[in-house]
């Protein structure tokens, strides 16, 4: 049904360099997709051009098989959480969600049952009186999603809406919001520069550097097999080491320039040695402990430990790796298959 | 525990210098405003002779006077009128073009100061534009306005002609100001509010009524008290400088009456009592307005 086809989308902004460039993608029905990447990176303008805010300079939008992108924004059927929430400050909590449905001429008491069916499963009901200004960070975080409800899209967009909350906050409308959509079934597209919110609440996710898509794929595919070396090193945390071939003791595959190896995979038992380094740094955080070592030639590389690993600054550090956890990229950044 | 000390002695030593800083302000108001306005009050009780020789206390005779003077009714009628114009026309005519120049996406940074240049006209050389723009010998506008009639347009003669003259300089003066106020108050209305508004509402023009003006409201009430009291004091030197000589009978506002009948008719006593009567109007005004209208607007 509500399928969302993106092809080839290009978005010059004028005497600038292409923001967006040749995106294609393709959102099944129900399906929560999250845009990734680090800011200024076109996942905002993609989204915006979804939504109608902006204009295409090449490309097209279909949804549900009808060319969207010639649709003026209001007629799109489209919801669209923002960032700052951008709720209207002189409307309450009910105005601002019964906004939309007014104007698209829903009957009062339609409107009425619909608002309170969504305050009620966002847990507003008793805060619909209540003026944005007079509602915290999270609550209005909950109207913002609570207006884009009630419009019962067959689109929701969202515009990095966790951005402006708390870690703990944000770690709870993380949930919430996946559990809505599970529910709901409506195809969502949900911007994001954090992997870890991208990671957990995506079907599919699509990696985007400098207006291009890096990859598009399930987190754990592109956790497993980053397709290019963008995406391997912004995917993980603490991020992957690149080491040169020249350290590794065994062969690669031709073309390949640089071995990426995730700290978590360089461990003690690894078939294979690395040269031993030693330790400059040792970040702590309890369950574990992240190890900043140095190589010859001056290599730096992290090392993912347990918490209880008594290391101390300047001890050796001496790791090893299994082949099947090394990706090779060639000289264009671009994965080799071993 | 040093902090609460800390508080006290912030919170109860106090130093001459903040006082030091108000101070000129406060000699400005009092040598400008309360000082001339107590003197009008003590006045409007007096009957003066013409010289200043002698004067008598008189009560309420000249607020008596000036009640039942038929002459008076009317001028304060074409005041209302003449005020509630200027300001509705300076408000609603800077508002559209601070709509149409922030719609703007090329051009609006030669535009904006285009439009802002008659903010720094005085009154009195606004009066004098609109002076020479309707002048019968060289005036531009008044030629156009007469063009294939006989002398239909007559402002130096005709009082309804008088007020289009007075109101269209008046106006064109305080545009500038106005939109200022409204463009600034516009560009401050968050951009996603009005991307979040394109997204529920197809129809422009009640998006621009349901959201943008009621974010606009702090700034156009402010306008419409600053406008009121310009329309009904400021707008004197627009109209002494277009008539010189006094505008034909009929086109005087309140404050042009108090000038013309204090220092032209030497009557300080009525002259005085009019001002008394409209510093309360601007005042009750200007309650009504906090009163009634601020309620109703939205300060985000």
């Amino acid at each position: 049904m509500a399928r969302l086809e993106l092809t080839n989308i290009s978005k010059v902004f004028a005497g600038q360099t292409r923001a967006v460039d040749r995106v294609s993608l393709t959102v099944e029905d129900g399906e929560f997709v999250a845009l990734l990447g680090p800011s200024g990176c076109g996942k905002s303008t993609l989204l915006r051009m979804i939504a109608g805010l902006e204009t295409l300079t090449e490309g097209q939008v279909d949804l549900a098989g009808m060319r969207l992108d010639t649709v003026p924004p209001s007629k799109r059927d489209v919801a669209m959480v923002f960032q700052n929430y951008a709720l209207y400050p002189h409307m309450t909590a009910f105005g601002n969600m019964a906004y939309a449905l007014k104007n698209r001429g829903v009957t009062r008491d339609a409107i009425r049952v619909r608002v309170e069916q969504a305050a009620q499963l966002l847990q507003l009901t008793e805060l619909l009186d209540r003026k944005p200004s007079q509602l915290s960070g999270g609550q209005r975080q909950r109207v913002a999603m609570g207006r884009a409800l009630v419009r019962e899209p067959q689109v929701f967009l969202f515009d990095e809406p966790l951005s402006n909350l708390d870690a703990a906050l944000r770690g709870q409308m993380r949930v919430e919001i996946r559990q809505l959509q599970r529910t709901l079934r409506i195809t969502s597209v949900f911007v994001t520069h954090d992997q870890i919110e991208a990671m957990t609440m995506a079907d599919r996710l699509a990696v985007m550097n400098q207006g291009r898509l890096e990859q598009f794929g399930t987190p754990l595919e592109i956790y497993h097999r980053p397709a290019t070396q963008f995406v391997a090193s912004f995917i993980g945390s603490p991020p992957m080491n690149f080491l040169s071939p020249s350290l590794l003791p065994i062969p690669l595959p031709e073309g390949t320039v640089t071995v990426g190896i995730r700290p978590e995979h360089l461990t003690a038992e690894g078939a294979h040695r690395l040269p031993a380094g030693h330790c400059l740094l040792i970040e702590e955080l309890g369950s574990e402990a992240i190890v900043h070592g140095q190589l010859p030639d001056n290599q730096m590389i992290l090392v993912r430990v347990a918490g209880d690993h008594r290391r101390v600054i300047g001890d050796s550090v001496d790791v090893g790796f299994d082949v099947h956890h090394l990706h090779c990229f060639d000289a264009q950044g671009l994965r080799v298959e071993q | 525990m040093p902090q609460p000390a800390l508080m006290k002695r912030v919170q109860f030593s106090h130093s001459p210098i903040p006082y030091l800083f108000v101070l000129p302000q406060i000699l400005i108001i009092g040598v400008f405003f309360l000082w001339p306005s107590l003197e009008a009050f003590r006045l409007s009780f007096f009957l003066e002779d013409p010289w200043g020789l002698s004067n008598q206390f008189v009560w309420f005779e000249n607020y008596i006077t000036i009640f039942e003077d038929p002459d008076y009714q009317s001028v304060f009628g074409s005041t209302v009128v003449f005020s509630v114009v200027v300001t509705f026309l300076s408000i609603g005519i800077a508002l559209l073009l601070a709509v149409k120049v922030d719609g703007l996406l090329r051009f609006s940074m030669q535009y904006r100061p285009l439009l802002t240049w008659a903010y720094a006209v005085a009154p009195a050389v606004a009066g004098l534009v609109a002076r020479f723009l309707y002048s019968p010998q060289i005036g531009p506008l008044y030629d156009w306005l007469n063009a294939g009639t006989d002398g239909w347009f007559e402002p130096r003669l005709d009082p309804m002609d008088a007020w289009l003259v007075l109101i269209s300089g008046s106006v064109w003066k305080q545009i500038s100001v106005n939109f200022i106020f409204i463009l600034a108050g516009l560009q401050a209305i968050p951009r996603t509010v009005l991307e979040a508004a394109l997204l529920d509402n197809p129809n422009g023009g009640r998006r621009f009524l349901s959201i943008t003006l009621p974010l606009l409201a702090p700034t156009l009430f402010f306008l419409l008290v600053i406008n009121i009291s310009y329309a009904v004091f400021e707008t004197f030197g627009v109209i002494d400088t277009v008539y010189p000589f006094g505008p034909p009978a009929g086109a005087e506002t309140l404050v042009y009456k108090v000038y013309v009948d204090g220092f032209k008719g030497a009557d300080l006593g009525g002259s005085s009592a009019q001002s008394v009567i409209l510093m309360v109007i601007v005042l009750a005004l200007t309650m009504i307005q906090f009163k009634y209208i601020e309620k109703r607007v939205h300060y985000t």
